[in-house]
């Protein structure tokens, strides 16, 4: 066989492997199987998938703004705002707090659940 | 350069360009809307569309509906323009109330159900379901005397339904139609969102889930809250079909020690302590909603008798945590 040949198509091969991967990276979408919880004094307020885009109104005390994966604290009626300048938040685990008005966002993991009921 | 070169460099060219034209093929993008305002309850609607504004257009008339049957079917408050239940509770005794299809259609499931709980399911019971309604509200705990004498009136056949309105015969008496109205709303709405073109969505009006069509990586994922604390007890994969759970630990209040949930029986007149949580699968949501009320205020034996008349499939969460399913439910799993 040509040599140059076999170089094509290891070539061709390699192409073909690293345009998978990246189909499932892209596919996959990172954030699919995480969300944020919400609790106000230690009671659920609710649940939201990180993967999509919305603006939560809390109890009218604050607004949780989810976007592009990320979220982060906006409107707060709390005095000192400490909350909103916590920044964003993306991996399980991470959270913002808003201590006067006793508000919690956490980043949840293994959420790929649309819903729990 | 020579032929061969330019023929991989054209291959990888093209690979490329599929790589980078991937997301366009699936642009169905996830979008999701609280809805705070009704049932009594939080609704989520989540949709995979191609534009934002198709989500956001959709979800906009859905709250117009939702809006809509949460006012016909309100028990407390009144509305300016519509006769609701209050009007017809208002009107117990007195005097028929002409009310919308919407109305007339529940009532009629109401009595269906009644039918094929074997009273179980009783949407007449309304006296006696405001008195825990105000327990559960922080207000008076009723009495023995006042869940007795509220339960006398309770009868379902003194609902007399005409082809436009409805009227009680006993002016004691009241509809409420907690148990079914968020299954008839699930099933009425996803009907309304598929008339206006959705083909991927999923509704959760407070622990009633429909679904219609697949995500685009698959089918929906539902979990079944694990009522002794963290995490799942199941998660169920569907299409189609409607997920709905009753539990105890969705409302409740505990007094001397004792939990008093939501779900309250028609026989005791006191919440049914039989299970912490019944889930029903089925395609019809009304249905299931029905259901899994009624499954819950009944044994385990008379239940199962009801789930296999009825196809659905059932999973039971027995207080001492053992799990009790129908055959086909683990198909779901």
């Amino acid at each position: 066989m040509n040599k140059k040949l076999l170089h094509d198509i290891i070539l061709a091969f390699a192409v073909i492997i690293i345009s998978l991967c990246l189909i499932f990276i892209l596919s996959r979408g990172g954030k699919e199987g995480e969300y944020i919880e919400i609790t106000i004094s230690g009671e659920d307020y609710g649940s939201y998938p990180l993967g999509s885009d919305r603006t939560v109104d809390v109890d009218g005390k604050l607004t949780v703004v989810i976007e592009g994966g990320k979220a982060h604290i906006e409107n707060s009626l709390c005095p000192q705002k400490e909350c909103e300048k916590c920044g964003e938040i993306s991996h399980p685990g991470e959270m913002l707090v808003c201590l006067p008005q006793g508000i919690i966002v956490r980043v949840c993991g293994n959420g790929e659940n649309d819903f729990n009921i | 350069m020579g032929k061969k070169a330019i023929k991989s460099f054209s291959l990888l060219m093209a690979l490329l360009l599929a790589v980078a034209l991937f997301p366009a093929c699936n642009s169905k993008q996830r979008y999701s809307r609280d809805y705070l305002g009704y049932f009594d309850t939080s609704c989520i609607f989540t949709a995979y569309c191609t534009e934002k504004s198709e989500f956001d257009s959709a979800a906009d008339k859905l709250d117009s509906e939702m809006e809509r049957l949460h006012r016909l079917f309100d028990v407390y408050n009144e509305y300016e323009g519509i006769n609701n239940l209050k009007t017809v509770n208002d009107n117990a005794g007195k005097a028929p109330v002409t009310v919308e299809n919407e109305l007339i259609s529940l009532a009629e499931y109401g009595k269906k159900y009644y039918e094929m709980t074997n009273g179980t399911l009783n949407i007449a019971m309304g006296s006696v379901l405001r008195l825990w309604h105000e327990a559960l509200g922080g207000g008076a705990f009723p009495t023995d005397d006042q869940l007795k004498s509220a339960g006398e009136h309770c009868n379902i056949e003194k609902l007399i339904i005409t082809e436009d309105t409805l009227y009680l015969e006993d002016s004691a008496m009241s509809v409420d139609v907690g148990a079914i109205a968020k299954g008839y709303a699930a099933e009425y709405l996803a009907k309304f969102l598929k008339d206006e073109g959705m083909e991927s969505f999923a509704l959760n009006l407070g622990g009633n889930v429909i679904t219609v069509g697949e995500k685009p990586e698959g089918k929906w994922k539902i979990g079944i809250k694990n009522p002794e604390g963290d995490g799942n007890s199941a998660v169920l994969s569907v299409s189609d079909t409607s997920v709905v759970t009753s539990g105890d630990y969705e409302r409740y209040i505990i007094k001397d020690g004792v939990r008093y949930n939501h779900i309250i029986s028609s026989e005791t007149l006191y919440p049914s302590d039989n299970f912490r949580s019944v889930t029903v699968v089925c395609k019809n949501s009304l249905l299931a909603d029905a259901l899994s009320t009624s499954l819950f205020c009944m044994s385990l034996e008379d239940g199962k008798a009801l789930a296999k008349k009825s196809g659905a499939d059932i999973m039971w969460i027995l207080p001492s945590g053992d799990i009790v399913r129908t055959e086909g439910f683990s198909e779901y799993e």
